[in-house]
């Protein structure tokens, strides 16, 4: 078997337009075939025409500037040109706009293209943006294009629309002043109204210096116009061919010439920051390539003998006398006594350790208890060692798995679901007995349920009955009734009536733990029924015990303790009716129970939290006997869960409409329905959905 | 291309669910290699993924099957021994001649484990760090040191907090391995991928070119994937910062002008939502992620962020609680809220209408609410809405830096949410953000459809924006 995926590497185009077009194709998330790419091309190039047709604009923009501006300038109404003001306008102006811009972008510190040159840029996204078609495509070309202006060519190629502008200007300035002298035979001199004619001599002087290559020396004398000097006098002729060529010269050395080479650096630098220029990777490129050239092992096969598990079920009933610890770490919390009461074979973690703990089992043959670990993967070795120690001692091991806290406090609810069920599957293949019980935290039923599989009085290995919703919807249902009966709860009477019907309701279900019963039925006996605060003392307690070991401290479950220790006698009544017989006016009865409520009620000690600090309203008295019935419904629903799996459903019970860990205010009956339905949805949903 | 002998070949080998398919995943960026669950055994067979740059094959890195029976393993190596001076690799080889090792009942996968270790330059030996070291990982070391190829233990799960890793360098130093690298194949840790590929250049050290080819790989990958995504996050904070909704016009008539204007909120909320989520697909996309999880990380963020989102109402008001309660002072407390009773009459206005104040409309000087025209108003999201939706962004590309391939489930990234709020005040990305105000032109999110593509002003903010962005990320 082979399999291989090659990675998809495109090779980088060369040009600039092509990368643009290559990363829109994939912007718009079309494949990069020829036909797209070129399309995509074709609109890169509608974008470079705009752009050059903006530059074009701007030339000619400049060029209209400059000569009208010329133009204006020579029309000196007969009188001479004023040659130095002329060359000072023309060259200084774009100069001073030039430098006043540069002095305020660096107060205010922005970048910014040239204001006028931003026009080149812009016609590159406006032909784009005009392409028409595939506007999806357009847009993506727009945006890399966009990017790729900003990435630096942007500015440079706004600098070269406004260079342009510059170079238009004087180029058609300069045309015009021959264009002007050709045609009229105009008067040159130095002054003008502002300008002192020494000064302008001055200039003319200085900004004719430089030109002397060009030039020559130019002699410059003031020429008057015709009709002062006659239009083919050769002194005066020649005297304006100096003026003409000075005033050309001077704007193509000061203006022209430095605006072209603006220009033409400024598109050179644009395009090297073009050719720069990258796409930003917006899809992964693949830098793995995955390989099989092997076939998968097969899965190691079960020995159906094991698992039928008929041979292995008759030895059950043995009582387990030794322990062994399986993959147990050193920091899980010390074992109870149920377990180490048991001798203690070691760990089962070597080759010698498996043969010291075969050869002590000896014969005549020990049913052994493993105590696994949850949290560890339930893996070939683990079944091998599980499967030698079976075979060797010929009875059926107990295998108690511990750290279910641990294993479900480190993984999500999947994982814990997969590793539960891993470790079931293991022991069913293997026909063993298992026991998921946590050592660390034990209940009453859970540690009754421990201690009866390892004297093997228990041997209920399966859960008789799986958990039926309309159980729970009975039980809420006497609930539901109790809430408009007369006496209506919270009435003692009617908690009672509850309470003992809940019971009998679930009697299959208690039965089968009616070891806890019994024992707590003997310790009822022991009740004195003249002292009731002791009594009742002891009757919270223990009804609190029923509870998950976490959240018997919480004030919610407190304030209805009594309720749960009235229920559990109630339910004591229904599952082991023999051990009840002594007992006095506690009795599960109806009348038994509404009598322990009673006490309860009226011994309440002040500091016992309830949902106020103040003496209990109705609101709360209801929101207590519906919350207490409610638990206890799904306290005996569950029987036999996880404690973890109670905890959560009865967590879940006081976290409804905010409550805040309190037993709920319920201000009528309706609001109670409104809370029992709404708590039946949750607790049903958390334990695997709707019937 | 060639993947001859001449590439370095590195076997990821361990105990079975250790993660060492996942730690594959996360080095070779691809969730589809092989298979991972939290169940033993599942990879049965020895598999390659190569790291590839252009054409060249940099590594060969390979997934094994775990070492299940290791107790049996070392049992059945060592009994085969019947010289006590016999050369370790002569007992493999005799133990991969035997029937056991081809027994699926029995070692086979060991068996293609090992063989794939003898045939490595370099072993990575996978341990779930949350494990105490027992005696069966012993077995697994003394096993894997027949093979006399150079090992680092590789302490995976380091991320979770039941992990101790100090247990594990320790005992890893009682046998002699010193080159520990913790590496947790789901929180992924950019500096923790350099550490290992250093372990591993020193101890190939023929092959260092290779290595530093490869960490230049993912160097240069992550700039890119970081670029991409400040871009992609960049672009669309642009669109919220930019975008103006006009109402509808309507009469003079209080009613109907404020029926208009949530009309007007709703779209734009709806708008932000849908481009929202489109960026942080696409992010996700360019870390090699779904948009799954792109949708979960933003689930996780307004979670972390104490439930404040666009899409609930009252989550809004909580905002001002949230902002407080973080301490960084980057919302004015209550400012939401406040804004949503303050400025103009909003008595009357819906549920809706009063968040798209709160949201909206409020300039920085918060002189002028609503401009009217011809009974139109307008409506833009506010200050704290653009530093929330700026956030978000922004733990979202933190989210995914640090997410591992192997991750399945959304990785809880509370941690890193806070984080970003801490860090928050060398990005100077948000106040850039102000420079699109006003420009409804470079929204998409602009009604009626103002937008208009490739807007170089627009384009050179983005720029800027994302470069800001990834430098902090870089940084
Ligand atoms: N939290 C966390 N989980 C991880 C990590 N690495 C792997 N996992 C989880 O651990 C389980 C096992 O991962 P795999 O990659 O299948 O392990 P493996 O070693 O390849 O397992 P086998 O192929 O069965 O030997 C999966 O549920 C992973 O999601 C990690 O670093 N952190
Ligand atoms: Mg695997």
């Amino acid at each position: 078997m082979s399999q291989s995926s090659r990675p998809q590497n495109h090779p980088e185009p060369s040009h600039w337009r092509d990368r643009i077009a290559d990363a829109a194709v994939d912007d718009a998330g079309l494949p990069r075939d020829d036909d797209v790419t070129l399309r995509a091309q074709k609109m890169v190039d509608r974008g470079v025409a705009g752009a050059m047709f903006s530059i074009f604009i701007l030339g000619v923009l400049g060029g209209i500037a400059g000569g009208s501006a010329t133009g204006e300038l020579l029309s000196q109404d007969g009188g001479p040109v004023h040659a130095a003001a002329m060359l000072m306008i023309l060259v200084g102006g774009p100069w001073c706009f030039i430098l006043i811009r540069t002095i305020l972008l660096l107060v205010i510190r922005k970048r910014s293209g040239p204001l006028l040159g931003r026009l080149v840029p812009a016609g590159f996204g406006w032909m784009i943006a005009r392409s028409t078609g595939d506007p999806d495509l357009s847009a993506a070309v727009a945006g890399r294009t966009a990017s790729m202006l900003a990435a630096g060519s942007g500015r440079r190629l706004a600098a070269v629309g406004s260079g342009t502008f510059w170079s238009g200007y004087a180029f058609i300035s300069i045309i015009t002043i021959w264009f002007v002298t050709a045609r009229v035979a105009l008067g040159f001199g130095w002054e003008s109204s502002w300008l002192p004619a020494e000064l302008g001599k001055t200039i003319v002087e200085l900004t004719s210096a430089p030109l002397t290559p060009i030039l020559g020396s130019p002699v410059l004398e003031p020429v008057a116009g015709p009709p002062m000097a006659a239009a083919d006098d050769p002194q005066a002729l020649a005297a304006r061919r100096e003026w003409i060529l000075f005033l050309s010269a001077g704007l193509g050395v000061y203006l022209l010439i430095p605006m072209l080479l603006w220009t033409i650096l400024q598109a050179a630098g644009g395009h090297l920051a073009a050719a720069r220029w990258r796409p930003r990777v917006r899809n992964r490129p693949q830098t793995s390539r995955i390989t099989r050239t092997e076939a998968d092992i097969a899965p190691p096969e079960i020995d159906p003998a094991l698992s039928t598990g008929d041979r292995n079920m008759k030895n059950m009933g043995v009582p387990c006398d030794r322990f062994v610890r399986l993959d147990r770490p050193g920091n899980a919390s010390p074992l109870p006594p149920a377990i180490t009461d048991l001798e203690d074979l070691g760990d089962l973690d070597s080759r010698d350790s498996m043969a010291a703990v075969i050869s002590h089992t000896g014969s005549p043959s020990h049913r052994i208890a493993i105590v696994a670990w949850l949290p560890t993967t339930p893996d070939r070795g683990v079944r091998r060692r599980i499967n030698e120690l079976q075979k060797a001692t010929g009875i059926t091991p107990l295998l108690v798995l511990d750290g279910g806290e641990t294993l479900r406090r480190r993984e999500s609810s999947a994982i814990t679901t997969t590793r539960l069920t891993d470790w079931r599957t293991l022991a069913s293949e293997l026909g063993i007995d298992a026991l998921e019980c946590d050592l660390a935290n034990l209940t009453e039923t859970s540690r009754s349920k421990l201690v009866g599989r390892l004297k093997g009085t228990d041997p209920s290995g399966f859960d008789p009955s799986p958990r039926d919703p309309r159980t729970l919807d009975e039980s809420f249902a006497v609930i539901g009734r109790q809430l408009s009966a007369t006496p209506s709860l919270p009435d003692d009477q009617a908690l009672a009536t509850c309470l003992n019907e809940i019971a009998r309701i679930h009697s299959a279900r208690l039965d089968q733990s009616s070891q806890g019963w019994r024992a707590w039925g003997t310790r009822l006996h022991e009740l004195d029924p003249s002292d009731t605060a002791d009594g009742l003392k002891m009757i919270t307690t223990r009804g609190l015990e029923l509870l998950p070991a976490g959240l018997r401290s919480q004030a919610g479950w407190i304030g209805i303790g009594g309720i749960l220790g009235a229920a559990a006698c109630a339910a004591a009544a229904v599952a082991a009716p023999a051990a009840l017989v002594s007992l006095p006016a506690w009795a599960g009865t109806g009348a038994g129970v509404a009598g322990i409520l009673k006490i309860w009620r009226g011994t309440r000690p002040a500091d016992t939290p309830t949902a106020l600090d103040q003496t209990p309203g109705t609101d709360e008295r209801l929101g207590e006997a519906v919350l207490g019935a409610a638990t206890v419904s799904v306290l005996w629903w569950m029987q036999g869960e996880r404690e973890s799996a109670i905890s959560a459903a009865l967590s879940n019970l006081l976290q409804l409409r905010k409550s805040d860990g309190r037993p709920p205010r319920l201000a009528d009956e309706d609001a109670a329905r409104r809370w029992l339905a709404e708590a039946r949805r949750t607790i049903v949903a958390a334990n695997g959905g709707e019937e | 291309m060639n993947d001859s002998p001449e590439s370095l070949r590195i076997a990821v080998v361990g105990h079975a669910n250790t993660g060492k398919t996942s730690l594959l995943q996360t080095l070779l960026r691809r969730r589809d290699f092989g298979t991972v669950s939290p169940t033993g055994g599942t990879t049965r067979s020895v598999t390659a993924g190569e790291i590839l740059d252009e054409e060249e094959v940099l590594a060969i890195i390979l997934d094994t099957p775990g070492l299940e029976d290791s107790i049996n393993l070392r049992n059945m190596i060592e009994s085969s021994r019947t010289d006590r001076r016999e050369d370790p690799r002569s007992l493999l080889d005799r133990f991969l001649a035997s029937p056991a090792a081809r027994d699926s009942n029995e070692l086979a996968m060991e068996a293609s484990s090992l063989e794939a270790a003898m045939n490595a330059d370099v072993l990575l030996y996978a341990i779930d760090a949350r494990d105490e070291p027992q005696p069966r990982h012993l077995d697994e070391l003394a096993v894997l040191g027949m093979t006399a190829r150079p090992l680092i233990p590789l302490l995976n799960f380091t991320a979770r907090p039941e992990a101790d890793a100090d247990a594990w360098r320790d005992a890893c130093a009682r046998q002699g391995l010193h080159a520990t690298v913790s590496f947790d194949a789901i929180v992924f840790d950019d500096a923790g991928e350099a550490r290992l590929l250093d372990a591993i250049r020193t101890l190939a050290p023929a092959r260092d070119d290779a290595i530093d080819a490869w960490r230049r790989l993912r160097r240069s990958e992550r700039t890119n994937a970081i670029a991409g995504a400040s871009d992609v996050a960049a672009d669309f904070l642009i669109d919220a910062a930019a975008a103006i909704i006009v109402t509808e016009p309507t009469s003079r008539d209080a009613t109907d002008r404020e029926v208009a204007f949530d009309a007007a909120t709703a779209t734009l909320l709806d708008g932000l939502r849908e481009h929202e989520a489109r960026a942080m697909h696409r992010i996700a996309d360019i870390f090699g992620f779904s948009g799954r999880e792109a949708d979960a990380a933003l689930l996780e963020i307004t979670d972390a962020m104490g439930g404040v989102d666009f899409a609930d109402t009252a989550s809004l008001e909580r905002a001002g609680l949230w902002a407080a309660g973080t301490g960084t002072g980057l919302v004015a407390a209550g400012a939401i809220v406040d804004l949503a009773v303050g400025g103009i009459s909003l008595g009357g206005f819906t549920a809706l209408g009063a968040v798209g104040a709160a949201i909206g409309a409020i300039g920085g000087s918060g002189s002028k609410i609503l401009r009217r025209l011809r009974g139109q108003d307008e409506v833009r999201i506010g200050e704290t809405g653009l530093t929330l939706l700026h956030l978000r962004q922004r733990a979202t590309i933190d989210a995914f830096l640090k997410r591992g391939h192997a991750a399945i489930e959304p990785a809880r990234i509370e941690t890193t949410v806070s984080e970003t709020f801490t860090a928050r005040t060398d990005d100077e990305s948000e106040k850039l953000l102000t420079e699109a105000r006003g420009h409804p032109t470079w929204s998409r999110l602009s009604r009626p459809d103002h937008w208009r593509a490739g807007r170089h002003p627009r384009a050179s903010l983005a720029l800027r924006i994302a470069t800001s962005m990834s430098r902090h990320f870089d940084g």
